[in-house]
Formats: structure tokens, C-alpha cells, sequence
């Protein structure tokens, strides 16, 4: 068990270092823009298309470590107050709903994506793609965020939730 | 279903999630998910829903907010912010209150080079805190300045909150960024008056300390080194917004980029800072853009079963006026602040607030610096602001939650000052934005 759970923490942080690769990018290549813009008088091809399928695979690709890491901004007015003895079963629930949503979501973004390929949908804007490749972010997020709701259910998360700005 | 049925089963199955403790995000997912079978169609609801998540994102302008979060983070990570504070606190000496004092020009400084009230905070208060206590500060007089001007940070550009309000809401976001400029600097003087009046009329609060001897080359140069090229930053962000030269998604990739020039420029670059402050500012803009991502079907369901535009019928039957409008606003946005986070209260009032605003004749940009105020004072009041919390966590423990309460709320009352004089005066807001090009 705890080795299966170590691998996926690797799996979800591999995730995490990708989608700080892309911010990382997305600051170098953004700035470069500018200055051929102001120097050369000519612009990167496609750059604006490809950081906003940057923005949308880091965020679902980053969020299951995100979950894992305790860091989704959460209310914890009442759980805080709670004695262990009723905060623990609380979290298991807390995480089933967790799981519930996320598995219907998980499913009709699925669904969604094959749907969209069936038809052969494509987005046109600078660079032409299968419209199935934007859709397909979320249903791979979404499905290691139900596995994690599920290790939490089993063994709840010991401390406060510190996410916020 | 009717609306008020409606509309109270969302809130209501939304409040029991949050307390709840499942994480905001999916608390949303949840009622949303629901609201969007019952009123956009069954399964068709919910795979809109999931279409929807992935437009959202995929949007060029939300792009600044991890790219002001990575700014903030690298001049963190690499120790830069901590050495420039060094520096304030050897040019500031005759003052009463000074390291106080020190705390609000060190909290402004860093608000316009970073996007989060967080790091802002954890940063004046692991830096000054224990330096203020030492020297015999009431704690009153050392964390309410660190808590209150760390909050500024929401304000000043680099915001990621203003991206967050101006794309959720649909107000320009490089009027949004600068509108915010001027009612900060007002914030920071006034903390400062404060200071300097409650030194004066209890010197005990703040004992007066035996500087070194210094000449005036050893009490400048590290300013000179450490501070004053950082304003360069600032003029990299703001400078390029107000000339035109660079939209904001622009001058936030311009600003990261430049924070990491300043930090080799410092030889205090390494490749585990570099990672550390991608790794945070991922943490931070994931947990944002995640929510934003459902925030879109959100505001459809209310708008679609009739809740928005019942509810913004029934508040004009009152028949009131645009200032009632707006104070009315601020109060629902106080109040939902002392208990809720600020990404919650954006999607839970946005849908309802913008076309209410909208036809009240409401001004955008006064909606937007509303919003991010009440935002601010939302980090601080009890018995859930945010920063009182960091706060805790980085104060000694013999400091309990009651004085950290005691301590922020003079500040708390500048800041609903600041608040009126906007509303008073709405030009303090909205002259800046008109230089922009």
C-alpha cells in the first residue's frame, strides 16, 4: 500500500514539475514575443494559441497535486473546531462527496471529448487542432483527482488546510 | 423549479459543502454540476459544464496570474525581498514607531513586486516580528502593520486577484491593475500616520531604540544597492501597461522575466530557488485557474433558472439609488469577507453584482477596486481572515488569537476609511486608469 501510494505521489508531482515547466515557458516565451514585436517587427507563430493550451493542461494536470498537497482553497471555520474523534469520519465523508463529484465530472467530460471526436470537431484560430485535444486535460485530471479523493477517504489528511492568496 | 427555490437549495447545498470542509472548488463543482442538469438540460448540462471548463481556460488574459505570482515568488525564493528590507530598515530612523514603520514601507515596497498577500505577510512577519518583540514593541504596535500592509499586495500591481476580478467580471484588466495604485499609496500613508500618532501618544507601545552609529554612505548603500534598482521592476510592469507597450499578460512575463535578471544580477540565483518558486507558483495559480474553470457554468445555471435576473429584478423594485446600490454591495461583500475565502465571494456575487452594477450605472473600474478592498479587508477580519491565520503561524506562541484580533483592527477601520473616501470620491480610483494609452 505505502509503496503504490509513493508511486502515485511521484506520478502526481511528475504532473506538478510539467505544468511549472509550462508557467516557466510561458514567462520566457511571452517576453521574447515582445522584444522580436519591438526589434524585428515579427511575432512567434501560433504563441498565443499555445499558452492558452498551456494554461489549460497545467491547470488539470497540476490540480491533483494540488489536492494531495492539501493546498484547493477550503473553508475550515467548523472542521478546525471539531475534536479528532468527529473531524476524522467528517474528512472520510468530505472526501466521498470529493470522489462522487468528481467521478460524474469525470465521466461527461469523457464523454464530452468522444463526442467531439466522433464528429471530427476542429479549433481554428492561428494553429488548427482536433477540438478532442483541449477536451482531453480534464478527464486526465479529473481522473487521478477521484483516486486521490479515495486515498483520503481511507486515510483522511492529518492537519489545517493552508490554500489562499 | 422557481427561482427563490432554486437559488436558496444552490447557496444553502453550497454553504453545507463548505463547512463541509471539501475544498471550495468542489464544493462548486458540486452545486454546479447539479444546477446544470436541472436547468441546462440533463446529461447535455453536464457535458456543457465540461466544455465549458476547458474554454475558460483557455484564455490569453488569464495568463498574467501565474506570471505576477512567479514574479513575487522568485524575488522570495531568492532571499532579494528580505535583503531589501534590511535596507528600508537602516534609512528609516527618526520616526516614532519606526520598525512599524519600517513594516508599511517594506509591506508596499514588496506588494508592488509580488502578487501575494500571503508570501507578503509569512515575509514581513518571519523578518520583522521577532525584532519588533525583542525591542520591547507591543504586539498591537508589530503584527497589526505586518498583517495590514501585507493585504496591500491584493491591491497594487502585481495583483493576481485583479486578473482574477477583471476576467470573472468582465472590467478592463489593465485599467483594474492601475485603478488600484493610488488608493494603495493612500492605505500605506495612512497606516503610517496612524503609527507615528499612537507612538507619539503612547511612547510605551513602541520604545525608542539606540541606533548604531552609522555614517551616511553605510546607512544609504544598501538602499542604493538592494532597493532602488527594484523600483526598476516596478517600472517594468507598471511603465509598460501605462505606455501601451505591453498588454497585461505582457508585462507580468516581462516583470518574472526581470525578477530573475534581478536575481543573477545579485548572484542569488541557484536552480533550487528557481524550482522552489516555479513549484509555489504553481500550487497557487493551479488552485486559481482551477476554480476558474467552473466559474463560467456557475454563473450560466443562476443566470439560466432565473435566480440573476429575478434577484436583480426584485432589487430594483426598490427603485434605489446607484449609491445605496453600491453600499448595499460593500456590506453583502464585509460580511460574506469574515467568513468566506475571496475566490468564493468573486463567484458566488459576480454573476449577481456585474449586471446590477451594470444597470445602476455603476462604474466598472469602482466595482472592480471595490471589490478588491473588501477582498483585502475580507483577509482580515475575524474570525476567518486568511492573514490572521498566517499570522498565527508564524507568531510566538504565547501570542493568541485574541491579541492578533486586537492588533489588526485599528487597521481594519483605515481601511473601511480608504473604502468611503472611494466611494466619496470616486476619481482616487478612476483617474489613474484614464492615462493609459
Amino acid at each position: 500500500m505505502t509503496r503504490l501510494s509513493k508511486s502515485f505521489d511521484a506520478l502526481l508531482r511528475a504532473f506538478a514539475v510539467l505544468a511549472a515547466a509550462i508557467f516557466g515557458a510561458t514567462a520566457v516565451a511571452i517576453t521574447l514575443n515582445v522584444i522580436l514585436r519591438n526589434t524585428a517587427g515579427t511575432t512567434i507563430f501560433g504563441l498565443l494559441d499555445v499558452v492558452e493550451y498551456g494554461l489549460l493542461a497545467a491547470t488539470f494536470l497540476a490540480a491533483p497535486w494540488v489536492l494531495a498537497q492539501s493546498a484547493h482553497v477550503a473553508v475550515d471555520l467548523v472542521t478546525a473546531a471539531l475534536p479528532t474523534a468527529v473531524a476524522r469520519p467528517l474528512a472520510r465523508v468530505t472526501a466521498l462527496v470529493g470522489f462522487g463529484v468528481s467521478a460524474v465530472f469525470l465521466w461527461y467530460a469523457v464523454e464530452a471529448a468522444m463526442t467531439s471526436a466522433a464528429r471530427g470537431s476542429m479549433i481554428r484560430t492561428a494553429l488548427v487542432v482536433p477540438e478532442w485535444w483541449a477536451l482531453s486535460a480534464a478527464p486526465l485530471g479529473f481522473a487521478l483527482i477521484c483516486i486521490e479523493f479515495l486515498r483520503q477517504a481511507a486515510d483522511p489528511p492529518a492537519g489545517a488546510r493552508t490554500g489562499g492568496l | 423549479m422557481d427561482w427563490p427555490l432554486f437559488l436558496t437549495l444552490m447557496m444553502g447545498g453550497l454553504a453545507a459543502l463548505l463547512l463541509m470542509g471539501l475544498p471550495v472548488a468542489f464544493a462548486f463543482l458540486t452545486v454546479t454540476l447539479i444546477g446544470a442538469w436541472e436547468v441546462l438540460g440533463g446529461e447535455r448540462g453536464a457535458m456543457q459544464l465540461a466544455r465549458n471548463a476547458a474554454d475558460s481556460l483557455s484564455s490569453f488574459q488569464l495568463a498574467p496570474i501565474p506570471l505576477f505570482i512567479l514574479m513575487g515568488e522568485i524575488l522570495f525564493q531568492t532571499g532579494i525581498a528580505h535583503r531589501a528590507i534590511d535596507a528600508i530598515e537602516r534609512v528609516v530612523t527618526r520616526i516614532p514607531g519606526r520598525l512599524s514603520v519600517v513594516t508599511v514601507f517594506g509591506g508596499t515596497i514588496f506588494a508592488a513586486l509580488s502578487g501575494s498577500t500571503i508570501a507578503n505577510t509569512a515575509m514581513l512577519g518571519s523578518t520583522l516580528l521577532p525584532n519588533m518583540l525583542k525591542k520591547g514593541y507591543s504586539p498591537g504596535m508589530a503584527m497589526g502593520p505586518i498583517m495590514a500592509s501585507g493585504a496591500i499586495a491584493m491591491l497594487i500591481p502585481p495583483s493576481a486577484l485583479a486578473v482574477l476580478v477583471g476576467s470573472l467580471a468582465g472590467i478592463s484588466i489593465a485599467g483594474l491593475l492601475v485603478a488600484g495604485v493610488i488608493p494603495a499609496v493612500l492605505l500605506s500613508a495612512a497606516f503610517v500616520a496612524w503609527i507615528v500618532l499612537r507612538a507619539l501618544v503612547t511612547p510605551s507601545v513602541a520604545p525608542t531604540e539606540q541606533l548604531p552609529e552609522m555614517g551616511l554612505a553605510d546607512r544609504w548603500r544598501p538602499f542604493v544597492i538592494y532597493v532602488v534598482p527594484l523600483s526598476a521592476l516596478f517600472a517594468v510592469v507598471i511603465g509598460s501597461l501605462l505606455l501601451g507597450l505591453a498588454t497585461p499578460t505582457e508585462s507580468a512575463a516581462l516583470g518574472s522575466v526581470a525578477a530573475l535578471g534581478a536575481g543573477a544580477a545579485y548572484r542569488a540565483l541557484t536552480l533550487a530557488g528557481i524550482g522552489r518558486a516555479l513549484m509555489e507558483t504553481t500550487k497557487l495559480s493551479v488552485m486559481i485557474l482551477f476554480i476558474i474553470a467552473l466559474s463560467q457554468t456557475f454563473a450560466q445555471v443562476l443566470s439560466f433558472s432565473g435566480a440573476t435576473g429575478g434577484l436583480i429584478g426584485l432589487i430594483e423594485g426598490y427603485e434605489l439609488t446607484p449609491l445605496q446600490v453600491l453600499l448595499g454591495m460593500i456590506l453583502l461583500l464585509l460580511l460574506l469577507g469574515c467568513f468566506v475565502d475571496q475566490v468564493s465571494m468573486l463567484m458566488v456575487t459576480v454573476p449577481i453584482f456585474v449586471p446590477l452594477s451594470q444597470a445602476a450605472g455603476i462604474d466598472p473600474l469602482i466595482l472592480g477596486v471595490i471589490y478588491l478592498l473588501t477582498m483585502e479587508i475580507g483577509l482580515l477580519t475575524p474570525p476567518f481572515g486568511l492573514l490572521l491565520f498566517v499570522m498565527r503561524g508564524v507568531a510566538p506562541p504565547e501570542i493568541g488569537m485574541k491579541d492578533i484580533y486586537a492588533a489588526v483592527l485599528p487597521f481594519v477601520a483605515i481601511k473601511l476609511l480608504v473604502l468611503a473616501a472611494i466611494v466619496w470620491q470616486p476619481g482616487l480610483a478612476t483617474w489613474l486608469p484614464t492615462l493609459l494609452h
